[in-house]
């Protein structure tokens, strides 16, 4: 605690080295600032604690805000159009595309799913001719047992399960609307909020401010919009080969492959083995060759589509993004474990600037062609 | 100790008696009132809730004032206002009540036809599932569980009257409390500080009043719109979108969306259209005309506050909290605007 007052207090016959001697007076009004900042840290962690949820889905849609704002950025400088405008165009691209995925993805998995419960004791059966575990699936007669598990399924459904499923997909639609309605304002307005918060800034902190704000800006809405980018990319990938060679619930395994391409490191690996699995439901011959395909689209995910679109927005090796995803994961969940890796980024480039101001490149992407001839190259 | 070479000296620093108690002092205080504002967050929720609602009553008050004597006047302000919040709340519940018991009437008739047409609901028992969740619901709502209504009831309506008393109070003593307060300042910037905080207060009752009267005409059409298309529960409808409209530029689409949701599901594809149309335009008058003249006059707090306050508020106390924490950002919005203006000049020399 900084003492406003000081008084030095000289022993007598000070000489050089002596150690001086000096009197810390706190004063009043320090104390009531201490009090009042104490109190406000109380209010902030209380409010934090109690609204949670409604703060993460808030963060949520900033998030998403920070990602869609070069897509309206793109339109206010190509067409010339007011901020407002764009947004409205971005939104109902959205609900247009949004809609479009429903009504075509919808249908066929209820019709699927449905399907589901006579195909599944068929390809059961079908174990039974697989080498090694083929005798012991036989021997365990695993195909009646799920044929009686499916027959038993909807009398195992409470009315307590149907309340509570229904209060789910009720809490989850009114979820989607807070971060929609979130999302939208925060582009609509996030400008003016920066412009009003920098203007609340004394000018003398304005360029550190900038300097800051400019850094989490283009890493969080860089990396998020890269990333979304390429999730919708694997979702569609999956869906299509999932269509193509007969998986069951495709719609549910391409949403599943497309929301887990978010999470670095091990995303793969989730979408992948929630595919495979539901790929052995058509068969194991099937199951197969749908792994070989996913496993070989996300090494083109890897090395030429992620650095194309993504680039090195977040500079970070690959043991630092795992490790910040899982502290993130723990520490609050998916959001936690999604916004870890741009946050680190953005606080590592921070730290490279301050240390080595100017020595920072200039953050680039490479093209997907120069990326396929890169690859190449390196194959010679 | 030996001062050292090189760049570091050692200092002995002493710290006075007075200052280790007043740091001590400072800590446990903070300790000490935080425990006291967690205890009591809710009556001074309805004290804060009950000064935004003086502020907001006021000027009917002084209109009222120059035909009635003024304790009249008070009360006549709040009654009107409590008889409309009432209103509001009574139709809500009865038009909620009326649409539960038509539902109650015809869920198991659909399930029995739904069982009909697809026989994996039939092996579902569709409809012995409805009925059972039909009862279910009744005996939640039966004669033992009445009780407790009644005493939430009776906690819900004692809160109502204490904040109504401490809103009449602060109408009564508000502008001296204001006064006192800003007494305390230095003559030299009293008279700022009178016509920051006369102005702010206001810019905010003038965006507050015309933001009240878009909700009801919002709310009003919406809600007749509903009622035409016979979908359910209009006036709760009618509420939902009136409330959303409150935010700037994209509520009142927002606010709608269970209506059109609802006209969708239920109405013909024309309604559903028509539906559609009065939203867009209300928005459209919003965002052309509306907003503009609220911008020229209050200053503009932007949606994107406007929804990160109230989710919260509401996350925390209820539609109540995220209606007097819109009211709380307008006015601390109206400040600073004030603020900013007069103080940019300063900030940038």
């Amino acid at each position: 605690m900084t003492t406003p007052t000081a008084e030095r207090r000289a022993s007598g016959g000070e000489s050089r080295g002596e150690p001086r001697q000096m009197l810390l007076v706190v004063d009043v009004r320090t104390s009531i600032s201490v009090v009042i900042t104490l109190l406000a840290a109380f209010a902030l962690f209380a409010v934090a604690r109690a609204a949670s949820a409604m703060i993460t889905l808030v963060a949520i849609g900033v998030v998403l805000a920070l990602a869609l704002d070069g897509v309206v950025r793109h339109l206010t400088d190509r067409f010339e159009m007011p901020r407002p405008v764009a947004v409205v165009c971005v939104a109902i691209g959205l609900f247009v595309v949004a809609t479009a995925v429903m009504l075509l993805l919808g249908p066929p998995a209820i019709d699927q799913a449905r399907d589901l419960g006579s195909r599944l004791p068929e390809t059961v059966r079908e174990f039974y001719d697989l080498p090694l575990v083929g005798g012991w699936i036989e021997d365990a007669d695993l195909a009646t047992r799920v044929e009686g598990w499916i027959a038993d399924l909807p009398s195992a459904v409470s009315t307590d399960t149907i309340t509570s499923s229904a209060e789910s997909l009720f809490g989850g639609a009114v979820a989607v609307l807070v971060v929609v309605a979130t999302t939208f304002s925060v582009l609509l307005d996030g400008e003016r909020l920066v412009a009003i918060a920098r203007r609340a800034l004394p000018a003398r902190h304005r360029n550190q401010a900038d300097r800051v704000g400019r850094v989490f800006y283009q890493v969080v809405g860089r990396y998020f919009g890269g990333s979304l980018t390429v999730a919708a990319m694997m979702g569609i990938y999956v869906l299509t080969i999932a269509l193509v060679f007969g998986v069951p619930l495709a719609p549910l395994a391409a949403i599943w492959a497309m929301f887990t391409d978010l999470i670095p490191q091990i995303g793969g690996l989730l979408g992948g083995a929630f595919l495979a699995i539901l790929a052995l439901a058509a068969g194991p011959g099937t199951a197969i060759i749908v792994v070989v395909l996913f496993v070989l689209y996300m090494n083109l995910e890897n090395h030429v589509i992620q650095p194309a679109v993504v680039g090195n927005a977040v500079n970070l090796s690959p043991p630092t993004t795992m490790l910040a995803a899982l502290i993130g994961g723990a520490a609050a969940g998916v959001p936690g474990a999604l916004v870890a890796t741009p946050l680190v980024g953005a606080v590592k480039q921070l730290y490279v600037e301050r240390r080595h101001p100017g020595t920072v490149a200039e953050r680039t992407t490479h093209s997907l062609r120069d990326r396929l001839k890169h690859l190449l190259r390196r194959g010679k | 100790m030996r001062a050292v070479d090189g760049d570091w000296s050692v200092a002995h620093i002493r710290i006075s008696a007075s200052s280790v108690v007043l740091v001590f002092a400072s800590v446990i205080a903070a300790v000490v009132l935080k425990n006291v504002f967690v205890a009591a967050h809710r009556p001074i929720g309805w004290a804060v809730a009950a000064a935004l609602l003086a502020a907001l009553l006021l000027p009917a008050v002084n209109w009222l004032d120059r035909y009635l004597p003024r304790f009249l006047a008070l009360l006549m302000t709040l009654l009107a206002f409590g008889l409309v919040f009432v209103g509001a709340w009574v139709g809500v519940r009865l038009n909620i009540g009326d649409e539960l018991d038509r539902l109650k009437h015809d869920a198991p008739e659909a399930a029995g036809k739904l069982e009909a047409e697809h026989s994996w609901l039939a092996d579902f028992e569709l409809s012995r599932r409805v009925d059972d969740l039909i009862a279910e619901f009744d005996s939640s709502t039966s004669s033992s569980s009445s009780t407790a209504e009644v005493q939430r009831a009776a906690g819900a309506a004692s809160s109502y009257f204490v904040s109504g008393i401490m809103t009449l109070f602060f109408m009564i003593f508000g502008p001296r409390i204001i006064g006192g307060g800003l007494a305390q300042l230095p003559a030299s910037r009293r008279r700022r500080w009178e016509k920051l905080v006369a102005g702010a207060v206001a810019d905010a009752r003038a965006y507050a009043s015309v933001m009240a009267a878009q909700a009801v005409v919002v709310g009003g059409v919406v809600g007749l719109v509903a009622f035409a298309l016979e979908l359910p529960a209009p006036l709760l409808l009618g509420l939902i979108a009136g409330v959303g409209s409150i935010l700037p530029t994209i509520g009142v689409v927002i606010g709608a969306i269970p209506t059109l949701l609802f006209a969708a599901a239920f109405a013909s594809s024309r309604g559903a259209l028509l539906a559609l149309v009065v939203v867009l335009a209300l928005q459209a008058i919003e965002v052309a005309v509306v907003h503009p003249v609220v911008r020229r006059r209050s200053g503009d707090v932007g949606p994107a506050l406007t929804v990160i306050v109230s989710l919260i508020a509401f996350e925390l106390y209820g539609l109540g909290g995220a209606v007097y924490a819109f009211l709380a950002l307008v006015l601390v919005m109206s400040l600073l605007r004030r603020l900013g203006i007069d103080e940019v000049a300063e900030n940038d020399t």
